[in-house]
């Protein structure tokens, strides 16, 4: 399976926010440069007026103020006036006699304050999002395509799990073809690892510990909406150069998020409209797929105004309609993992779940993965200890 | 899973994973832009915006591996209370609405205020054929037991 690289951060994208800078984007690289700058003067001011002598001695002070400078591209009096080399020029430098760059002016640390587009700038230094990133080819649904074709005709499709018991000598699961076709069945095995969602599991019939039943039907599952949005072609690479990675918005669509492959192609090109978790995302699952879609253009058409000359076409994922999950990822708190997460992960007789709701990875398919090799080893010394065929 | 498939999952599972989520969990992770949190007027916007994502826009609810009650002609609907403590605290894979905002997940909940709550719960039990005319209120709801 062929992977490609996947851009999270972007120094060209956007952070938007509806009530700042009368609605306009701004770029990452300008907001993240100048809050950078103005916190390092900040903090250099600190220690020049002696504020941070309880906490450094003179000589680790000295050492402070020559990273700051470093840190937040300060000029040699420790003030941040700009830089160019951080946040761009109003002219970029180039060659012969019109080489000269123009500087450009920062924001004032005030006004970023107040847009709270600060809050967008450490997304890309959240440990699973740290660069350098891979995606599949194709997409990740690729993935679970690769285990389909290893496995081949192990697995049943349109398999409906209508009913799970053990006893004391393995587990029978019952299932309907989910198209109504052919009567029920049963599969019996010495060992069951489930790996059904729990929305679904917690309305199946299933004989397990009080423990693990309240455990299962302790986890709410995430709201989240994906709108997909083909255009004409490629404004956000022609117009606005912006080549992969993510705006981060105030609107209800939360980003826009920029195709990290086929730069530079000619035609229609594909954007990731709106990524919306909680009350946004519950509002947009109620929607229809076209209200989603039409919801995204208009939104959309604030930060870049091409959508509604360049919109083509969109579709869009709503968690919550998917019949197979019931939801996005299992919604933990601290307060129901302290409680259940180990009652869900226990081997209960016969049967263990598996699945990002099994795992601190929640929403991720490594969490699904992890979870499922950490069940199987368990249930094999389980079997091994027990004498069983493993 | 065979050997190739095991070691090819190994070796890239962090970095294929992380496709999936990338901008969501970032965004989950750090304090989020997004402030724009939608306010509701009255209990038909409730359902409006949040229960007809799962229960449907008739309130027939919906049947895949699982199912979504159905709330229209629902008998368990005789019950304001049981409404209001379902909306409150979840049951199975639907969320609590009634989590504090302070205790919210990482992936964001939606909660709604006691009255909000009353309202949406009066709203079902007087649509979609559903003539309860009993009343849930917000200091009603208030005094039931909500998720810690």
């Amino acid at each position: 399976m062929p992977l490609e690289s996947f851009v999270q951060v972007n120094y060209n994208a956007y952070l938007h926010s509806s009530r700042a800078f009368d609605g306009k984007p701004q770029r990452f690289r300008e907001i993240k440069a100048d809050y950078q700058g103005h916190v390092a003067e900040l903090l250099s001011k600190a220690t020049q007026q002696d504020a941070l002598d309880a906490t450094l001695s003179k000589e680790d002070q000295e050492k402070l103020l020559e990273s700051l400078r470093s840190w937040g591209a300060l000029d040699k009096n420790y003030a941040y006036v700009g830089s160019g080399e951080r946040r761009g020029y109003r002219k970029n430098p180039g060659g012969g006699v019109s080489a000269r760059p123009i500087p450009s002016t920062p924001i004032g640390l005030g006004d970023i304050l107040n847009s709270k587009l600060w809050s967008g700038i450490a997304a890309g230094d959240v440990f699973d999002m740290q660069t350098a990133l891979f995606q599949p080819v194709g997409g990740m649904g690729r993935i679970g395509e690769a285990f389909a074709r290893e496995l081949g005709p192990l697995i049943h499709y349109n398999a409906k799990v209508v009913d799970i018991r053990q006893d004391e000598r393995g587990v029978t699961v019952a299932y309907q073809d989910a198209r109504g076709l052919g009567p029920p069945q049963k599969a019996r095995a010495d060992w069951c690892v489930c790996t059904i969602p729990l929305p679904i599991l917690a309305q199946i019939p299933l004989n397990v510990t009080p423990a693990l039943a309240a455990a299962v039907s302790a986890v709410p599952y995430a709201s989240a909406v994906k709108v997909g949005l083909q255009f004409k072609r490629r404004f956000w690479e022609e117009d606005e150069h912006i080549y992969g990675g993510i705006t981060y918005t105030d609107l209800p669509i939360a980003n826009i998020g920029y195709p990290s492959t086929g730069f530079h192609a000619s035609g229609k090109g594909v954007l990731l409209g709106a990524y919306m978790f909680g009350p946004q995302a519950a509002d947009f699952t109620s929607m229809t797929p076209a209200e989603r879609v039409q919801k995204a253009v208009d939104y959309g058409s604030q930060i870049h105004r091409q959508y509604r000359e360049e919109f083509d076409n969109g579709v869009s994922v709503a968690w919550h309609r998917v019949p197979s999950a019931m939801g996005c990822a299992g919604l933990w708190t601290s307060d129901s993992r302290a409680k259940h997460y180990d009652d869900l992960c226990a081997i209960d007789g016969r049967i263990v779940l598996a699945g990002e709701h099994a795992s601190f990875i929640g929403g991720w398919q490594e969490g699904a993965v992890t979870s499922a090799l950490d069940a199987i080893d368990r249930l094999h010394q389980r079997a091994v200890a027990q004498g069983d065929k493993a | 899973m065979n050997a190739r498939l095991q070691q090819i999952v190994k070796a890239h599972l962090r970095a294929l994973a992380c496709a999936c989520l990338a901008a969501a969990a970032a965004f989950a992770d750090s304090p989020s832009i997004n402030s724009t949190a939608p306010s509701f007027d009255g209990g038909m916007q409730v359902y409006q915006h949040l229960c007809q994502g799962c229960h449907m826009a008739d309130a027939q609810g919906a049947v895949g591996a699982g199912r979504y009650p159905k709330l229209a002609g629902n008998p368990a609907l005789v019950s304001r209370q049981y409404v209001a403590l379902t909306v409150l605290n979840g049951k199975n894979g639907m969320p609590a609405f009634g989590v504090p905002v302070s205790k919210m997940s990482e992936f964001g909940s939606v909660t709604l205020d006691d009255a909000r709550i009353a309202e949406v719960v009066n709203y079902v039990r007087s649509h979609f054929g559903n003539r309860w005319r009993d009343k849930a209120t917000a200091t009603e709801v208030a005094a039931l037991p909500h998720p810690p």
